[in-house]
């Protein structure tokens, strides 16, 4: 009897795997046999690619032929920090041509930290009649120019999203590019241009688009015609002003509250640069009913800070400058209830002396004030293992722990130890932790609690810390379900990499810069684990002119199914097979 | 000349105190400025020995690659409200000159206005620096107006205060006994040839209490020279 009649008719199985949305699972499903392979292949609609060199456009498109949506990820985190030098890679035109030709009907693009030129916006315009959401976070390679392609064309725009991307700014008129009869924005984020775009083309366009929800103005936007942009769209969710400060006129003030007072939808806001204090009360009637708030170019005193802050009863997320202090975050750990995020910025990142009253006191009072909380991003110039611990003990629930100590290899303020104990208590009892970066003073024993503890831990960022390859080593073995690893100034060599070779092809990436790992070492890798691109990047010159025990400058591993990339400048170098030097 | 500005108080006495001053055609020390205007406040930089030539790791500035690690934007935030050109001047060279060894150039700085001559001021209490644009005064009187406005916290009889600054051998001079000209060309001259920023700290008031016994306000404005 053919087994064929015992299987449900592909449809059905079509119909029942839509509901799975996540990933993982639709891999697990791919993997049950070979048709549901081929079904669950043909109606996937959504792909993500987490390191754009792992596989190849392609074979994507060979695979999935019916992708609507797809989200590319492409330089190392490190690259926000300048570690990764220019020219590096991640230029996504080939996915682009790739797509092109094979999805027709591709909605939805989502980018970060790639290079994204004019060309490839052209492409984009021109290729896919319904496009409708393109995100850029933190990309760059193109133009305004590039812009206006799109808003030329895409009929269907829904989402156009530049967040912290850079773009050459030639011309404020791309935004008018928009025909007249445009009307289906739904979010507009504009917020890292550095000139004007038309105004009254942004008004127009504000107006007519009556499902507006988000929008991101621009530094450039003046204070004076924020009022006007709100009335056009009183059933904005998500506002981003521009400079928020102008000469204080009673009229302009009370113009602005009453725009304000008509948004009874707002839920987020963000911009906030140049603010002049007494023009935020404009904003008090909306504070109630805000779960987001991004004041992190806010630069206004811990006092304005707090009669804001102290308003926003339902906040869920919150960033801020350090000119919160310690005195604004037991406010907000009073306050803010809610609150499930919170990142504190700092204002004078390279001043040798603290300028603001902020120690680990006001994450100490947000922890205990605020039982949501689950995510952590905050810098700060003195820490103790006894602040560490409890908040460790307070917010077990706490999934994201990112702590930047200014000053590297700083000890414990208070007894001048190693802040070992201290990240070890975070470990251990936040179970649920995913994401943890390192600060101050730490040897390989917070590495020893981390590879004990920090079982679902997924993306690890060490800088100037740990004594020995040990260090590495109780990471790479103990974290079972590590993903990324990047590690900047540490004295890791070849032992625990070799020892632990294996690993690495479970994980996404591993970025390594000024460390000690060796040129031999690297070839070792490359010639042994051919599913790895092993890729050294070094501005000195050919690796092959140094000995092989000198050690790398930086280095970048990650796991791939479609062998050596082709497109490195040439400072990267990468370790295969037979070669180590770079054929070019 | 490296130049050091300070704001100082009114000397209290009589104005022939500044003509006294003036004549004596010898350099001050500070604490002889302070016998004569008690109330005067003035600068001393944290690091004495900082050379104007010093190119790289000007103690202000990203000596760290990459460290602490805020984006681009960030640090640019803070150029923009701090006056520091140098941020932006190293993360230019960081972010596209990075592996070239290009001289810096005009182009180095991210806020490249022709026709600025940003300096930065900080008050002592106050988190936030301020950046005035020298090149839109023409006097110290304006210059004065200005950084009381922008502080707010002056008594607001203006006629009573006064500049000082504190020139390469550590000598407190008025400022106003140098012609305003004279400062602006010399500041210009050190942008053009691409002088690293000078950088002066303001010193912790408690330190100052010490040193200035009779002091009752609370002042202090630092110049820092940006380019």
């Amino acid at each position: 009897m053919p087994r064929l009649a015992y299987s449900f008719p592909e449809e059905v199985l079509e119909h029942v795997f839509s509901f799975i949305e996540c990933d993982k699972d639709r891999g697990s499903i791919s993997l049950v046999c070979k048709s549901w392979y081929e079904i669950e292949a043909w109606c996937r609609r959504r792909v993500f690619v987490g390191n754009c060199y792992a596989v190849s456009p392609a074979t994507v498109v060979k695979r999935f032929p019916k992708v609507r949506s797809v989200a590319i990820k492409g330089k190392p985190h490190f690259a926000d920090f300048n570690l990764v030098p220019e020219g590096w890679g991640a230029y996504v035109f080939p996915w682009i041509k790739a797509m092109a030709a094979a999805y027709p009907w591709l909605q939805e693009i989502r980018l970060k930290r790639m290079v994204i030129t004019d060309e490839c916006l052209e492409l984009i315009a021109k290729s896919f009649k319904n496009f409708s959401v393109l995100v850029l976070t933190s990309c760059e390679g193109f133009t305004t120019d590039g812009l206006a392609a799109i808003t030329a064309n895409c009929r269907n725009l829904r989402e156009l999203e530049l967040r912290e991307s850079e773009v050459e700014d030639i011309c404020g008129h791309w935004l008018s590019h928009f025909p007249d009869s445009y009307t289906s924005l739904v979010s507009l984020n504009i917020s890292c241009l550095g000139n004007e775009v038309n105004l009254s083309a942004l008004e127009r366009l504000v107006s007519r688009c009556t499902n507006l929800q988000t929008l991101r103005l621009n530094r450039a936007v003046p204070l004076e015609k924020l009022a006007n942009l709100l009335r056009g769209a009183p059933q904005l969710v998500e506002l981003g002003t521009g400079t928020y400060s102008t000469e204080m006129r009673p009229e302009v003030f009370a113009n602005l509250a009453e725009a304000f007072s008509g948004c009874k939808q707002l839920k987020s806001l963000s911009g906030f640069w140049d603010v002049l204090p007494s023009y935020l009360p404009a904003l008090y009637p909306v504070c109630s009913s805000l779960t987001s708030l991004n004041l992190s170019y806010a630069t206004i005193q811990s006092s304005d800070l707090i009669k804001l802050v102290s308003q926003c009863e339902s906040l869920q997320r919150l960033w801020v400058l350090d000119y919160i202090e310690d005195a604004g975050l037991e406010v907000i750990a009073a306050s803010c209830k809610d609150l499930r995020e919170l990142r504190v910025f700092p204002s004078d990142p390279f001043g040798l002396e603290p300028n603001v009253a902020l120690t680990e006191q006001g994450l100490v009072s947000v922890s205990e004030g605020c039982t949501k909380l689950q995510s952590v991003l905050y810098f700060c110039r003195q820490m103790s293992n006894a602040a560490l611990d409890t908040i460790a003990r307070n917010r077990p629930n706490m999934t994201r722990f990112r702590l930047c100590i200014i000053e590297p290899r700083a000890p414990d303020y208070l007894t001048r130890e190693p802040l070992d104990a201290g990240f070890g208590a975070i470990v251990e009892h936040c179970k649920d932790l995913r994401r943890l970066s390192l600060s101050g003073l730490l040897s390989d024993r917070v590495f020893e609690y981390i590879g004990t503890y920090g079982k679902k831990l997924e993306m690890l960022s060490v800088a100037f810390a740990g004594d020995t390859d040990l260090g590495l080593h109780h990471v790479l073995s103990g974290c079972d379900n590590l993903r990324k690893l990047e590690i900047r100034d540490c004295p890791f060599g070849d032992k625990a990499l070799l020892a632990n070779a294996a690993k690495l092809e479970t994980m996404r990436s591993l970025w390594m810069s000024s460390c000690l790992v060796s040129y031999g070492a690297c070839k070792l890798l490359g010639l042994k684990l051919p599913r790895l691109n092993v890729e050294v990047i070094d501005e000195r010159g050919p690796p092959d002119s140094r000995p092989d025990s000198s050690p790398v400058e930086k280095l970048y591993i990650y796991r791939t199914v479609s062998g050596p990339r082709l497109d490195m400048p040439g400072y990267v170098w990468r370790m295969e097979d037979d070669s180590a030097l770079r054929v070019s | 000349m490296e130049l050091q500005l300070a704001l100082a108080l009114p000397i209290p006495t009589n104005p022939s105190n500044l003509l006294h001053l003036n004549s004596t055609h010898k350099k001050r020390t500070f604490s002889q400025l302070l016998d004569h205007a008690p109330q005067t406040l003035t600068l001393l930089p944290l690091t004495p020995n900082h050379n104007i030539t010093k190119n790289d790791h000007d103690e202000d500035v990203e000596a760290i690659v990459g460290w602490p690690p805020v984006n681009y934007l960030r640090k640019k935030l803070r150029v923009d409200n701090c006056g520091d050109e140098v941020v932006g001047n190293n993360d230019h060279m960081l972010r596209l000159d990075h592996h070239r060894h290009h001289d810096h150039g005009s182009d180095g700085v991210v806020e490249s206005k022709s026709n600025t001559l940003y300096v930065k001021v900080k008050m002592e209490g106050v988190g936030i620096a301020r950046k005035v644009d020298l090149g839109m005064h023409q006097s110290f009187q304006t210059l004065k107006e200005t950084l009381m406005d922008m502080f707010g916290k002056c008594n607001p009889q203006s006629n009573t205060y006064e500049l000082a600054y504190q020139d390469k051998e550590g000598d407190w001079l008025h400022a106003e006994d140098v012609p305003w000209r004279q400062v602006h060309h010399t500041i210009l001259i050190l942008k053009k040839n691409n002088q690293n920023p000078v950088k002066f700290i303001v010193p912790r008031i408690i330190i100052i209490i010490r040193i200035l016994l009779h002091i009752h306000c609370e002042l202090e404005f630092v110049f820092s020279l940006k380019i």
